[in-house]
């Protein structure tokens, strides 16, 4: 899956996310990414972490998506995490 | 049907305030992972660190994967909590938020 394709999925969590993607290996297959969601508000990080994997189900389950790994922020953490 | 051994996890994650599922045991860890998560928990300020090394106890892990519905090894527990794996608890570490959740 493309960076592109991966980050446009990411984003249809809910309106609002913000996704960055990084292709580790540059097989489109390993990727990093930082993701910004108001549907995270709230939700501890474990949560989060399943949204995403939940959304993406169907193309880890295939290899499509073989690693990844996630740094998920509410629009509040991020904004703390940036210091203001 | 729920796991067989699903009150034994229970019991388990239980038993101590903090409580790791790994590969090995805190002193003697035999996976990367399982190894940084010890050292961020320790550096976190935890004290009573339960452990259960999965390479000797199968239908444990069972029950546990069962339990969490997580496919990975380490998986942490903070006051009978699922908290996550290595890679969420080094980051909540980084955000202090770890240090938080162990005051409490």
């Amino acid at each position: 899956m493309s960076p592109d394709t991966l980050k446009s999925r990411i984003e249809t969590l809910a309106p609002g996310t913000t996704a960055e993607v990084m292709d580790l290996t540059g097989t489109q297959d390993h990727y990093q990414t930082i993701i910004v969601s108001p549907a995270f508000e709230g939700k501890m990080m474990i949560e989060q972490h399943r949204m995403v994997m939940r959304l993406l189900q169907v193309e880890i389950d295939s290899g499509e998506v073989h690693a990844l790994t996630m740094r998920t922020f509410s629009p509040d953490q991020y904004k703390k995490f940036m210091g203001n | 049907m729920s796991h067989p051994l699903r009150s034994k996890v229970e019991e388990t994650v239980k038993a101590n305030p903090v409580v790791i599922f790994m590969k090995g045991t805190p002193d003697f860890p035999q996976c990367g992972f399982s190894s940084r998560a010890v050292q961020v928990l320790r550096a976190a300020g935890a004290e009573k660190l339960g452990s259960v090394d999965v390479l000797s106890d199968d239908p444990l892990w069972e029950a546990l994967e069962d339990y969490t519905q997580w496919p990975t090894v380490p998986q942490i527990f903070i006051n009978g909590q699922f908290v996550g794996g290595c890679d969420i608890v080094t980051e909540m570490f980084e955000r202090g938020e770890l240090q938080e959740m162990l005051k409490k």
